[in-house]
């Protein structure tokens, strides 16, 4: 439990190594990230790049 | 066309499903299956964040069809920690902080532990070469060099 320190404090945290709090889920694949959300009428953007540089979009057909 | 009817093992369980002929098994695993620990980094076998195993081989799952698994034995992120235990490497990687936004975390993990399956005790030499298909943007290899090296030992210990 904790660190003593060599003025005889003893510190919880300064000094310690502590396991991050979100690391088990992230270890599991249990995490949710953003892109592991499906819901209903979720609508999903896409990057749409040009094949002309320095172009003016008129339109873009979606 | 008519969907595919896939019968597959995944992690120990046998599964069915429908799928299109160009979905990937990375699609299948996360769309159908709701496995979403494997991730889509790049979707072109570059960074190693899809991996699983296919009848033991490490793979990328998005350079995988659905439609190629049908009969196949599939290992995922999902399948390492048994219940509540963590695997020895998953251990490993938060001791040694080997992770940080994670995204990356579990294409490691199950390349890691394909290697450790043929090579008990990697060099550092040989774990930086295995995990070379892998890409780690936040932490850096070197946490996760030594939580491999450490996982290694433990695991060689019994």
């Amino acid at each position: 439990m904790g660190e003593t320190l060599t003025n005889g404090h003893t510190q919880n945290y300064i000094g310690t190594r502590t396991i991050r709090p979100d690391g088990v889920d992230k270890v599991t694949g249990r995490a949710r990230f953003g892109a592991d959300f499906n819901l209903p009428g979720q609508l999903i953007g896409r990057v749409l790049r040009s094949p002309h540089p320095h172009a003016r979009i008129i339109a873009i057909d979606t | 066309m008519a969907k595919h009817h896939i019968e597959a093992v995944v992690n120990g369980d046998a599964v069915e499903f429908l799928c299109e002929t160009e979905e990937t098994l990375l699609d299948v695993l996360r769309d159908t299956l709701n496995l979403t620990g494997s991730k889509e980094g790049c979707g072109s076998g570059d960074c190693g964040a899809c991996s699983v195993t296919l009848d033991g081989r490490l793979v990328c799952s998005c350079l995988v069809l659905g439609c190629e698994v049908d009969g196949r034995r599939i290992e995922t992120i999902e399948g390492m920690a048994k219940g509540e235990a963590l695997h020895p490497l998953q251990q490993r990687f938060l001791e040694h902080a080997a992770l940080q936004c994670g995204i990356c975390t579990p294409g490691f993990l199950v390349a890691s532990k394909a290697l450790l399956e043929r090579t008990p005790d990697p060099s550092e030499h040989e774990i930086r070469f295995w995990l070379a298909g892998n890409l780690c943007r936040c932490t850096g290899y070197d946490k996760i060099v030594s939580a491999v090296q450490d996982a290694a030992a433990t695991m060689r210990k019994g």
